[in-house]
């Protein structure tokens, strides 16, 4: 069931529409609203030279509608900005991280979708039972506690106190020197897998075992209580009463008809959910050193580096709408309601 | 049946089940602290951050100070327990804020329609277009940081949820037969919003404002914790964690209390909402009217 | 000596367990259907009748229990939930329903489920088999252009196209006994017609014997050869349609048949019965019907008519009846 070509044109033309807005909306924050934008430009200790030159990048002498012009065409052209922080331009510092953020969250959405669907589906069959009681309790709780708080306390508890894994970083620098690691696509556990080398493999995937599941907390739990609430939802429709009827045998029915049924819509939500992950991954690469956007972001903003945050805002902000475009292109392929 | 009917049934409902009830007595105490605290602080100069007391640092917890002390030598309970306040004034303002900004927006997009509408909701869709959080990231980042930017950062990007739930909510009561009764009988738009639709579309989204007030506490908790939410010394439940990382090593209660305050407070919210959620079943509503005797 | 029956009904009891109460909405039911039979179910919503059609397919939900009694289908004991029910190649119970609409997954193509019974039921492999098999049973239920129905989603298909594509399902597994559930109720007035006429040239052609389970005296009257009355889960009145609708003895009955709207007669007035079913966790313990009942005495509160043989093939469950018989 290929997805025919007026819809992905129609949601393509759509997703420009999308990030323009979202360049928009940034561009009305970071410009109209502070008083004198170029003083947050320039950064906390700037002096009066370095405050004139951001006024210049920013085009704060040419009116506003030229000023948006100006900045759609700095955006096109990849000039956003020295970061202040690290002296480096920031679209360079904003796609070196990247990689690390897309493992990280990758592995912490696989988490939390391989178990979160069968854990919701094992809920819903065993309703009225102190296993769905059980899920119920765990993910309801799951969702309330602070990211950052969870990861601090499992840093200390399995970093620290039992020393079962390490809890900062990607790779231990050591190891990469020794063994003469080198990152060609980003992606630690893929490039010491392709280049046979097991030390830093085994290194990096020790590392992102406790981010990678602090992080999963949060989809894994609302992954969890969409399938179970949609699941049940399914189950009492007429739908399945009439397979039951003309006698298809139950696994059939639960494993073919009911889970279809069940992950369309738990699919449709996984923009949202990637959403939730992506912003976590801000708090939780803070706290684990890990070095992807979320840690770039967050030491921006812990030290005032302005240019740098809007960098990530708008990277993540973009990441975010396509990867919104890509569920919807998904569902219209499963459900052949929404394809018209 | 009346909607007071309906809604004290709810009530009962949610009382009778013992997780419900259990939320709600969370919800309550988080209010009543949220209001009592500054008056009942054991050490309120430790709680408002005004101290700095050198032989008191790092104090595990004992009867004195049952979550014990932080690196300033402060009162954890006393901060944990003002922190209360903070969060409930965060959480109001957020929610408040947001609907203040939604509401008007939501109706007079649903009401009119049209290239109004059109517009309204297009905007309100730019917004949408962000991930949840990072419209506040970038705002709390350009306004600075404080209590008021917090709220207005968070309620900003807050305010687009509501809009569109009351734009569908509207559009449904536009529908009705009264609606089109009162318009024939010539009464002016603006009466027949504020008479009819404001009041018939409104219940569910406060309804899904007042659980919201647990996402907003666990929002503002974040921002403070990565250092765009509120000044120190505030004792904000997330600039606490936030404190008590570097020293979590040797005082790990100055980071868990405060976190665990985090999330029974949200536990509370989010209890309450799978409650309301599920008397609004209308399987498991039917049986429960018919046990209350009650006839549909 | 007389033929054994098709399916044999015996003191059904269901009950359905609920969060706080327990709703006894069939109780002690008995009958029969006959080979080609065509047995209409009557009684209005919450009778009880959609509860016993599920039972008799093997469907009932989960909330639901079965107190007592024996469902006998070809002579062999069957009851009970889910599938058990068809071991065979041939004779079974297939059930078709209010709403094709909601009775077909949305996600699936009509096709694809029909090939699954198909499968299952007849033990086809070979999908070309499968399908050619299918577009027959489109035929035979008269669907115009079964190839595209084939490849449909339910969303893009009428209701009447529904109906007949449910009805092909039902059909695919040679059925025996075909219980319908208030097939026509939610489709157009001419529709109406048409799929009642096809299920009346099935019944022909096929040799069917029928469940048909109605709300609407009228059409009942049209398709079956006996109507059994329900009221509040218990069987009221049973008897060959012509007798019931000539003599119906039990008040229930004659309310209904009352109701039942007239052209042919000017300015009369619709009539209506009364008053509420009664509450079904707590059925009361005299006749189920004398609250609403303009002719209850006495006895009516204090004693539960039994299901009595008023004449051959008539019976009927109420005390006015009583006296006449001893």
């Amino acid at each position: 069931m290929p997805v025919s070509k007026e819809y992905l044109v129609k949601r393509i033309i759509l997703l420009v529409f999308v990030i323009f807005g979202v360049l928009f909306l940034t561009f009305i924050i970071t410009r109209l609203i502070p008083a004198r934008p170029e003083l947050l430009w320039a950064g906390p200790h700037a002096t009066m030279e370095q405050i004139e030159k951001a006024r210049k990048q920013l085009h704060l002498d040419q009116p506003l509608y030229i000023q948006f012009i100006l900045y759609l065409q700095d955006f096109l052209t990849g000039n956003w900005g020295i970061s202040w922080r690290t002296k480096a331009p920031v679209l360079t510092d904003v796609l070196s991280t990247l990689t690390a953020t897309l493992e990280l969250v990758i592995i912490a959405f696989l988490i939390a979708f391989i178990t979160g669907i069968p854990v919701g589906v094992l809920a819903a069959l065993k309703r009225y039972n102190w296993i769905d009681d059980l899920v119920r309790i765990i993910t309801v709780i799951g969702a309330s506690m602070p990211v950052f708080w969870l990861a601090l306390i499992a840093q200390l508890v399995f970093g620290n106190w039992l020393g079962l894994l390490p809890s900062a970083k990607r790779a231990d620098e050591w190891i990469t020197i020794v063994t003469g690691f080198k990152s060609i696509t980003g992606f630690y556990l893929i490039d010491s897998m392709l280049q046979g080398n097991l030390p830093v493999f085994i290194d990096a995937l020790r590392r992102v075992i406790l981010p990678a599941f602090v992080l999963a907390a949060y989809p894994f739990c609302l992954t969890a209580r969409m399938t179970r609430a949609v699941m049940i939802e399914v189950l009492s429709e007429q739908h399945v009463r009439s397979l039951i009827a003309w006698g298809l045998p139950q696994r059939a029915i639960l494993f073919k008809y009911c889970l279809k049924n069940t992950l369309v819509p738990v699919i449709a939500s996984l923009g949202l959910s990637f959403g939730y992950t992506i912003i976590g991954a801000f708090m939780v690469e803070l706290v684990f050193v890990w070095p992807g956007i979320g840690f770039y972001a967050a030491m921006s903003l812990l030290s005032f580096d302005y240019p740098a945050v809007i960098g990530c805002v708008i990277t993540v902000a973009i990441f975010y709408c396509i990867v919104n475009t890509i569920v919807d292109l998904v569902h219209s392929i499963i459900d052949p309601r929404v394809r018209l | 049946m009346s909607r007071f009917r309906q809604q004290r049934i709810i009530l009962s409902l949610i009382i009778r089940n013992p997780i419900s009830l259990v939320s709600l007595l969370i919800v309550a105490c988080f209010v009543f602290l949220g209001i009592s605290a500054p008056l009942t602080v054991p050490y309120p100069e430790d709680a408002w951050g005004l101290t700095y007391n050198v032989e008191k640092r790092f104090l595990s917890p004992s009867l004195e100070h049952p979550f014990g002390t932080d690196a300033l030598g402060r009162d954890v309970f006393s901060r944990v327990l003002l922190g209360s306040s903070f969060s409930l004034v965060i959480a109001i303002g957020v929610i408040g804020l947001a609907l203040f900004i939604g509401i008007p927006i939501g109706v007079v997009a649903g009401y009119y329609g049209g290239r109004i509408g059109t517009l309204l909701m297009r905007i309100t869709d730019m917004f949408l277009a962000f991930p949840p959080l990072l419209l506040a990231i970038v705002l709390a980042a350009t306004l600075g940081r404080g209590l008021l930017n917090l709220i207005i950062a968070l309620a900003i990007s807050w305010w687009p949820w509501y809009a569109r739930l009351i734009y569908v909510q509207t559009n449904t009561v536009k529908t009705m037969p009264y609606i089109d009764a009162a318009k024939i009988a010539g009464i002016p738009g603006a009466k027949i919003i504020f008479r009819h639709v404001i009041p018939n579309a409104l219940t569910p989204t406060l309804v899904q404002a007042a659980l919201d007030m647990g996402s907003a506490i666990l929002e503002a908790a974040g921002l403070s914790f990565i250092g765009v939410g509120v000044k120190p010394p505030t004792p904000e439940w997330g600039l606490l964690v936030s404190e008590g990382w570097q020293s979590i090593n040797y005082a790990w209660w100055i980071v868990f209390f405060p976190g665990l305050a985090i999330m029974i407070t949200v536990l509370g919210f989010n209890l309450l909402a799978d409650a309301l959620r599920e008397s609004a079943d209308p399987r498991l509503r039917r049986t429960i009217l018919m046990r209350l005797g009650v006839k549909q | 000596m007389r033929e054994q029956p098709l399916l044999q009904v015996e003191n059904l009891t269901i009950d359905y367990i609920l969060a706080d109460s327990i709703i006894k909405a069939v109780r002690n039911a008995s009958f029969a259907i006959g080979k080609g039979e065509i047995l209409c179910l009557v009684g209005e919503s919450g009778s009880g009748k959609t509860t016993i059609g599920l039972a008799i397919a093997g469907a009932l939900p989960e909330n639901a229990v079965i107190r007592e009694g024996r469902i006998i289908f070809k002579e062999k004991r069957i009851l009970g939930r889910g599938s058990k029910i068809s071991t065979g190649k041939e004779d079974k119970i297939m059930m078709i329903f209010q709403d094709p609409a909601s009775a077909l997954n949305p996600l699936f193509k009509v096709g694809e489920v029909i090939s699954d019974i198909i499968k299952n039921h007849l033990g086809i492999d070979n999908s070309v088999k499968i399908k050619e098999k299918a577009l027959e049973l489109f035929r035979m239920v008269e669907l115009p252009d079964p190839e595209r129905v084939f490849d449909s989603y339910p969303h893009e298909l009428s209701g009447g196209m529904l109906q007949r594509v449910v009805i092909a399902i039902a059909l695919s597994a040679n059925p025996a006994l075909l219980i319908a559930d208030e097939p026509t109720t939610m489709l157009d007035v001419t529709l109406q017609a048409q799929i009642l006429n096809l299920l009346l040239n099935l019944r022909r052609r096929l040799g069917l014997s029928m469940l048909f389970i109605t709300h609407n005296l009228g059409v009942a009257a049209e398709v079956s050869d006996r109507i059994i009355v329900m009221y509040a889960g218990e069987i009221v009145e049973e008897a060959k349609t012509r007798e019931l609708l000539n003599n119906p003895l039990h008040p229930y009955t004659r309310g209904l048949i009352e109701c039942i709207p007239r052209t042919h007669i000017r300015y009369s007035k619709l009539k209506s019965i009364p008053g509420t079913i009664p509450d079904l966790r707590n059925p009361p313990k005299w006749c189920i019907f004398a609250d609403r009942c303009t002719e209850a005495v006495d006895l009516c509160y204090k004693i539960k008519p039994d299901l009595i043989e008023f004449s051959k093939d008539h019976r009927v469950s109420c005390h006015l009846y009583r006296a006449d018989k001893k």
